[in-house]
Parts: C-alpha cells; structure tokens; sequence
C-alpha cells in the first residue's frame, strides 16, 4: 500500500485539508489505530506533544490529501469536552471495540451527538469495529455492526492495531473517500482551511499513498 | 498568600529525616534533556544477562508474623541480595557516553532505584513514580523488606548504606501508596516488617514506618468536607449575582485545589492502562466536578426565560472566567468555557459584546498542533495551578499504547522480559510537570455561602434537555428526521 518514490507536490497549500477525528467510548483502542496509522513516523519511541505529530500526506485515488488527525483517547471521561471536538471535524471514525458491547451501544449514542453538533441529517462517518483480532473474546458479531451501520445509513470496516495489523489505513483511507463525496457546506470547507497550520512544510516525513 | 507544602518529596528528603544520612539535592532540569535526545536506538547491552523469569511467588503471611526469616539460600541468582545491579542494567549510549537507564529485567531496576553508589535521584525518582506499570506495590515492597533484612545483617559500611537506602524508599512508597493499594496484604506486609524491626531493637525506624502506615490509613476522604456545608437553608434562595465574580472563581478554585490535591500519579498511570473507577477513585472525583460544573453553567443560561437574562448570565461567567484564568485555575476555566462554547449555547444569537469578550478564550481550546495554545498556556502559568487534566490522560494514553512494555529481545540479544524503561521515562516526563504544580496549594478559606449556593452543582438540566431548550429558542436546520 504504501509508496515510498511517490513524495506529494512540493506546494501543499492547494492540497484539500482534511481534519478527522476519531471518537469512540474508552478503552475502545482508538489510539492503537491512530499510532499504527501514524506509525512510519516513530518506531519505539511515542511522543504525544509533538505539534504536527497527526498530520500526514496521503494519495488517495491518484489525488493528494493532507489528513490531520484528532484522536483524543484518554479523555473520554471528560464528557463536557466532547463537543468541543467534534465541532472541528470534517469525518468522523466511530470506533467500538467487538469485546466491549457497552461501547457498540455508546457509538451509535455518539453518532446521534455528531448530527445533533453538526446540525445534519447525516455526516461523513465510518463505523469502526476494532480489536477483530481478540476472536474468543468477541461479543459483537460482523452481522450485528453491519446492521447498525445499514440502520444509521454507515459505511462499515473491521480493523485491528494488533501486529499484523487489519484495514487500518484503509479505514483512515475509505472515511477520506467518504468525506470527498458527502456535499461540503462551502464556508466550513474554508474555515478549515484557514485553520491549516502553514508555516510546516513536511515533506521528509508523513506520506503514504494508495492507487 | 502562597503556602509552599511538603507534597511529594524527592528521596532525598527521606534520606535527610533519617539519621546518619546528608541530604543531597535532585535536578530534574536533566529530564527535558533526556528525552530531547532522539537517539533512542542506541543501547548498551548488560554486561551480564539475566532473564526476569518469574520467581515462585511466596505467599503473603496470613497474620502479623515478625519471625517469618528470611526464605533459605537462593537456588538461583537472587540480585536483591547484590550491592550493585549496574552489570545487568541497559543503559542508553551516546557517543561512547553511558545515558541514563533505558531498561532490564525488574529486580535489577528495583536494586538500581535503592543502591548508594552509581544510581541517580533522577532515575530514583522516575521509579518511584512509575513503578506501578510493572510491579505492584505489594510485590515491591515484599522484595525490599527482603532486601533490606538481607543488607541490615552485614556489617560493612556499604550494605549499612544500601539498607539505610533501601528503608528510606520503602518509607516513600508508604507515604504515597493509595487507598486502593491498602489492602490486608499490603498492611500485613508492613506490620510484619515494623515487629521485624522492634524485635531487631531499631526503634527509630520501625517507629518511623508505623507512623507512616497510621497516616495513610487514617486519611480517608469524604467529598462532602469540600462540596458541602452545615448552613441552615437561607430563607431567600441565593443567585448567581448576589457574589462577585473574584469570588464565586476563589471558591470554586478551592473545590478544585482540594479535589486535585487527592490525586495520586498512580491513579492517572492506571487510567491510560485500565479505565478502572474503583483503582482511580479521586480522579474520578475530579472529572466529574469538572463535567458538573460545566453542565450548571450550561443550566444557569439556558433555562433563563428572556435572551436580555441568558446575556446577563453569560456575561457573568465570562467575568468569573478571566479570574479563573488570573489564578491558573484552567480546570475550571476549561469547563466554564466549553459550557459557553458547547452547541446548545453557542448555536444562539448573541451580542457583539459578549462575542468581543470571548474573543481571546476560545483560542485556548484549539485542539491543532497538539492542543498548542492551552500547553503554552500552562507553561506560563504562575503556581499555584490546577491543570485540565484531559490533556495529561490523553498524553499518558498515547505513550502507553505507542511504546512497547519491553524491550524487543531481538534489541537485546534475545533476552525477555527486559523493562522497557524509556517509557517510564515518558510518562515520568508528563507526570512530573504537574506533579511540580502539586507542591504549591492557594490560601483560600471556604465560603460556606456560596458553597452552599452551588449546592454541589446537582442542579442541573441534562445534556439532552439543554438541546430541547436550545431547539425552542431557535428551532434547529435540520429539516428531515430527527434521530431518535
């Protein structure tokens, strides 16, 4: 999947800006996902305060795409904080975990929050079913998170962080596809824009890409 | 008006209350350099290895027992009995320099963290607050007692030294061992050791010890002492504009101060692993003031019945915010803010007065480039401090699911189970920085009156409800099916 000889255009300031966030209940493994998405960016060594540590250039269908990723694990407990969250994003990674029923009930509550913020009837989001790996553990069958996502109207993917790790760039890859064909409202479209932090250009690291 | 307390002190405050022992000084201005140091592949290998391969277990003595000896002769390396472990500690390696600790099997940390000689207050410090993500508490402080008997027997100045070392850490993990850890084997264990050291005539220490032990257990906390009062009911309820803004902040940093203080870096350590309510009582206590909080404020606006009285309202809080601010009180400056900035509240019209104050707030909870404004924020903040402690759980978070519990054997030559202690050093990192902001308290006295008007922030509409009124001050966009 990925390509090391392709690098992205060297001016990036034209490239779609695209700011994703991953919500889902504690304890769900949504920063497994995010660091094994990220991962090409640091081998044993993690650390969370780096600025532009999420942000990553991606060619995705033959186009190039700036994904920022917000993955704010650990503060799920902080609940008056949420919104606060999603407000600033463009898609959505709704993540449960298929041993942990409570968060497959807790995702579809989330989802109702993301309209409800956004104001829509529907909105760029991808239904996570992650820690596929844990078989004997599984409470969650592939049947029933596939109906969930058909009753919300979701795409849905199964994934796993686990080495060797399951679609996890391709569910950063297919909530991309997902965000370019939900109709943007134009004013959000520039004020994410204008929120891009400009003064980095990144072209030694953070690329990846898939035809 | 800033009161310096003695919270959480370094080793060597133990080492000074001790006799026979000088006091020594810790520079932790050394961990920022630590970690800036991005060659994190350089190791030096032991010199000996040694697996960490699970020792039979001993069981916990059912009762108090102080001739419980010593178990016999070690069948196998025992490297509690060892002066020194530096042979079997990885060190990091820099240009033929030997760095700090980078890992090793878990005896031979232990050992590191209560040698005299070679060791560092740095690292000893980063045990003692991480120790928890490898050894229980129990298991740590059942192998130092061993150690200790062991060295206490010689009659050589260093194993004197290393016993006198060895005490003084058991002594510091007593002090800050929670309310969770406390259980019946834990007390056993220690009671054991205090009789152990009577019998042996060290009155002083055994004397020091059980003092300690007494102190954690008595210290039980009841939230009712901070949210609570003994007031009559006032015969005309109280409103949010019958106290000053200044005052209303003061009162309600003083909850927050005293909730945060009761907060054990342990308990933030076992939430980034395990989301354990009962192993993280006080934190729990602190995030649900913060969510009170947040959603009474939501309350006070919304369920005013005239847009004039919602301003009025609004307005106020900004005021109580800036003061928030003023004190470093980002707690609950946070929560009042993302009550104004929540959807139900910000999706209404309001005056270009109320907007202009909020102008330089709502930069703070930009969450680009790492949440960039709130950390410079709070790395400009003057203690006394409260912190949001969001950040701190999400960072803790990423650094235990991004970095390996162990070192990869094929980076040590095979070897298993080697502590990979560069993510203790990490998660020191975040802990020690607000750790810092934990020695300093505000000199704040309750306000029985207006703690009595928050009435513990129970009321409250909830989340739901705030949308309902939202929706019937302003109907909302969405046009086709509501979601149920």
């Amino acid at each position: 999947m990925s390509n090391g000889g392709k690098r992205p255009p060297e001016d990036d300031s034209k490239l779609p800006y695209y700011k994703l966030v991953v919500i889902g209940d504690g304890g769900v493994g949504k920063s497994s996902l995010t660091i094994q998405f990220f991962q090409k960016q640091f081998v044993d060594y993690y650390d969370p305060t780096i600025e532009d540590q999420y942000i990553q250039h991606c060619e995705i269908d033959g186009n190039w795409v700036i994904m920022d990723v917000l993955d704010t694990a650990g503060q799920e407990e902080f609940s008056a904080m949420r919104e606060q969250y999603i407000r600033g994003g463009r898609g959505f990674l709704l993540v449960f975990s298929v041993t942990e029923r409570k968060s497959f009930e807790e995702a579809h509550k989330l989802y109702n929050q993301v309209l409800r913020v956004k104001d829509k009837a529907e909105y760029p989001v991808l239904l996570v079913a992650n820690k596929v790996d844990l078989i004997n553990q599984r409470v969650v069958s592939e049947e029933e998170g596939r109906e969930l996502a058909a009753q919300l109207k979701l795409m849905y993917i199964e994934t796993s962080a686990k080495e060797p790790p399951v679609n996890v760039d391709a569910a950063f890859h297919e909530l991309v596809r997902i965000v370019r064909s939900f109709p943007s409202d134009e004013g959000e479209h520039e004020a994410s824009m204008a929120s891009v932090p400009r003064d980095k250009k990144r072209k030694d690291k953070g690329k990846c890409s898939i035809s | 008006m800033i009161v310096m307390e003695q919270f959480d002190n370094p080793v060597a405050y133990y080492l000074q209350i001790l006799p026979g022992t000088s006091s020594t000084t810790i520079d932790l201005d050394n961990l920022s350099d630590l970690l800036n140091q991005t060659d994190f592949n350089c190791l030096r290998p032991p010199n000996k290895f040694l697996e960490d391969t699970p020792h039979i277990v001993e069981l916990p003595p059912k009762a108090i027992d102080w001739q419980r000896e010593l178990s016999s002769v070690p069948s196998e390396k025992d490297l509690l009995l060892e002066h020194d472990a530096v042979d079997y500690v990885i060190f990091r390696e820099k240009e033929g320099k030997v760095l700090e600790v980078r890992g090793g099997p878990k005896d031979a940390l232990v050992v590191y963290a209560t040698q005299s000689t070679h060791s560092s207050l740095l690292y000893q410090e980063a045990f003692l607050i991480t120790f928890r993500t490898f050894i229980s508490a129990l298991e740590l402080v059942n192998k130092l007692i061993k150690r200790y008997l062991y060295m206490s027997f010689a009659n050589d100045a260093q194993s004197e030294s290393i016993a006198r070392h060895t005490f003084s850490v058991i002594v510091r993990i007593i002090d800050e061992v929670t309310q969770y850890e406390l259980d019946f084997d834990l007390i056993t264990s220690v009671t054991s050791f205090v009789y152990r050291l009577i019998h042996d005539g060290n009155f002083t220490y055994s004397r020091i010890l059980r003092t300690r032990l007494l102190d954690r257990l008595k210290d039980s906390f009841d939230i009712n002492t901070v949210l609570g009062t003994n007031l009559c009911k006032p015969k005309k309820p109280h409103d949010l504009f019958d106290f000053k803004s200044a005052e209303i902040a003061c009162q309600l940093t003083f909850i927050d101060s005293q909730l945060y203080h009761r907060i054990e870096s342990a308990e933030l350590l076992w939430w980034s692993q395990e989301q354990n309510e009962k192993k993280s009582k006080n934190l729990v206590n602190f995030t649900e003031q913060f969510n009170n909080l947040s959603f009474w404020v939501r309350t006070l606006i919304i369920t005013q019945s005239t847009q004039k009285e919602r301003e009025r309202h609004m307005m106020k809080f900004v005021k109580i915010m800036k003061h928030l601010r003023e004190m470093c009180n980002f707690n609950s400056y946070l929560a009042i803010l993302s009550a104004i900035m929540s959807t139900p509240l910000a999706r209404l019209e309001w005056s270009k007065n109320i907007k202009d104050a909020l102008k330089e707030h709502t930069a703070v909870m930009d969450t680009a480039q790492s949440y960039k404004n709130y950390r410079a924020l709070l790395q400009t903040a003057k203690p006394p401090c409260v912190p949001y402690i969001g950040i701190i759980l999400q960072d803790l978070t990423f650094v235990h699911a991004g970095n390996p519990d162990t070192i990869p054997t094929d980076r040590c030559h095979g070897a298993k189970n080697m502590i990979n202690f560069l993510k203790r050093w990490n998660q020191f990192a975040i802990l020690d920085s607000i750790r810092k902001l934990k020695k300093w308290n505000y000199d704040i006295k309750k306000n029985d009156i207006v703690v009595q008007y928050f009435n513990g922030f129970k009321d409250r509409v909830d989340e739901e409800r705030t949308w309902q009124l939202s929706h019937q001050i302003k109907p909302s966009n969405r046009k086709s099916k509501m979601q149920s």
